[in-house]
């Protein structure tokens, strides 16, 4: 299941094709690299503009968000295997 | 057989010969989680539309496999799948990778209609030279598409003379392959088809059939026109014999038709749990009402026909609609204050105590839509004032969400917000002011 957590993330991530592709992030002090961008879509929070990125770290799926007014990423759910 | 209603493409030129596709998304909200999700991938998943909701409405091509199909409530779904996995939908995502389609298509064709969230129908007769079969068209959209959406979403994909043909190809295509109808195989896919497998052929319809002993829809060849009025009427007697002939029905062929603007707005919603409380379902009327003016007023169109229905638990409707005449409506507060005086009038003898019975269902709708530049302007200051008020308010709206300045009708209320359905019935909207 996926768990909430909606906290603060650093993103790294590299320019390509005019199209910013994260690479690693850090959450709670331990630095994730990113295996696989598994899905990307864009949707609208009123008239704000974001990005949701599920990527495998760790063998883990994260639900990165990117706020493109803010400029701010967040780490939104994580998956939990049962 | 009635010649004058076959068309002569069999005596066309190839390059010339009507072609058409339509595009079905395998398994489609369930397959974009599992991309999203690989520990879900090769298992059974099954979308809900919310967290707690009790009816499965996409299954994973695993979970079918176990017997559990779209619409199917939770508990019955478990039985057939105990390790069934229920994720809420996302539609922003869904509705996201639809936009995506729509740009690939349109990148093959220039003739793509968006059928629901997961199917298109594209149309391939002028681009004949670029795909000149089947399996090349079909091997370039699975390219684009896995490139695009990822490698773990699949299609069907049927191909025909026609709307109808490609539908009905689609539906005999298994997962990720296609299936083309043709004039060699034209009879024999008619003569497998039952009549409840046609687009356009309703419950009721496939019943009536039925009881004459149509089950399938090679039979209707065999009834002669007489016959198929008498017990159908002028209309649908011709739309079976097309049917009947693999040909394109009035339904279909008034999507190659533009539609100026939409003819009717609507929002309907199952609610969290049955209640008899009146003051709760017109709190529900209110909220829904406030989405579908908002979306009419942004699509500048304006109402003459109002109405909302609620089902109870016992499966009853109740409901009611008012015609407005020479008046057009698309303010929340006027639409409103008309369905509230329906809902008062059907309800005198209970109100403001408890309803009859367990509503469960909600739905109102504004019909009768033209554009407001065709109506005549009302000069009262009054009006003036309060079309002043909402085109303030949907200003804040739009830049902020839906119901960030609302009516206090909704205090203490679960709001419900915004969503885009899966069949799409309002994409000249979601096309054009969502994303």
């Amino acid at each position: 299941m996926y768990q909430p957590i909606h906290e603060s993330v650093a993103v790294a991530g590299v320019y390509e094709q005019g199209r910013f592709r994260p690479v690693k992030f850090r959450w709670q002090k331990r630095l994730f690299q990113i295996q696989e961008i598994c899905s990307v879509h864009d949707f609208r929070d009123g008239t704000v503009q974001k990005r949701r990125f599920s990527v495998l770290a760790n063998q883990t799926v994260f639900l990165l968000e990117f706020d493109r007014r803010q400029e701010s990423w967040m780490l939104e759910e994580i998956w939990i295997e049962n | 057989m009635d010649r004058e209603l076959a068309t002569p493409s069999e005596t066309l030129p190839e390059a010339l010969r009507p072609w058409f596709a339509l595009i079905d998304m395998n398994s489609y909200f369930a397959t974009l989680e599992q991309q999203a999700n690989p520990y879900l991938r090769g298992k059974p998943v099954g979308i809900l539309k919310e967290s707690g909701r009790s009816c499965v409405i996409s299954a994973s091509k695993e979970a079918k496999a176990l017997g559990v199909h779209t619409g199917e409530y939770l508990g019955e779904a478990r039985k057939k799948a105990p390790h069934l996995i229920t994720i809420p939908a996302d539609f922003d995502r869904y509705f996201h990778n639809t936009k995506q389609l729509h740009s690939i298509f349109t990148e093959l064709s220039p003739d793509v209609d968006l059928f629901s969230l997961d199917e298109a129908f594209i149309e391939l007769t002028s681009c004949r030279t670029l795909y000149p079969d089947a399996r090349s068209f079909f091997e370039v959209t699975q390219k684009r598409i896995q490139e695009k959406l990822g490698s773990w979403v699949t299609f069907s994909m049927g191909l025909g003379a026609n709307r109808l043909q490609a539908k009905l190809g689609s539906e005999l295509s298994v997962p990720n392959s296609y299936f083309e109808i043709t004039p060699a195989n034209l009879d024999a896919v008619l003569a497998e088809t039952k009549v409840e497998q046609i687009c356009g052929i309703g419950f009721r319809l496939a019943k009536r059939l039925q009881l004459l002993g149509i089950t399938h829809v090679y039979q209707l060849n065999f009834c002669d026109d007489e016959y198929l009025t008498k017990h159908f009427g002028p209309f649908w007697s011709r739309q079976l014999r097309l049917i009947g002939q693999g040909q394109e029905t009035h339904f279909l062929d008034l999507r190659s038709q533009a539609q100026e603007h939409m003819k009717s707005v609507s929002r309907s919603k199952t609610l969290f749990f049955a209640t008899r409380d009146s003051k709760y379902v017109e709190q529900m009327i209110y909220n829904l009402t406030e989405d579908m003016c908002f979306k009419a007023r942004r699509m500048k169109l304006v109402g003459c026909d109002v109405g909302f229905s609620l089902r109870d638990t016992n499966g009853q409707h109740w409901g009611g609609r008012t015609h407005l005449r020479q008046r057009w409506v698309s303010q929340t507060n006027e639409v409103f204050s008309l369905l509230n005086t329906i809902f008062h009038d059907i309800y005198q003898s209970y109100l403001p105590r408890e309803l009859p019975s367990k509503i469960i269902k909600v739905g109102v709708w504004l019909g009768g839509l033209r554009p407001c530049s065709e109506i005549p302007l009302c000069w009262l200051p009054e009006s003036q004032k309060q079309a002043q008020v909402f085109a303030a308010i949907d200003k804040v709206n739009e830049k902020h969400g839906l119901y960030t300045v609302t009516s206090g009708k909704l205090l203490n209320f679960r709001i419900v917000k915004p969503e885009v359905t899966g069949y799409l019935g309002d994409k000249t909207y979601q096309m054009q002011f969502t994303g």
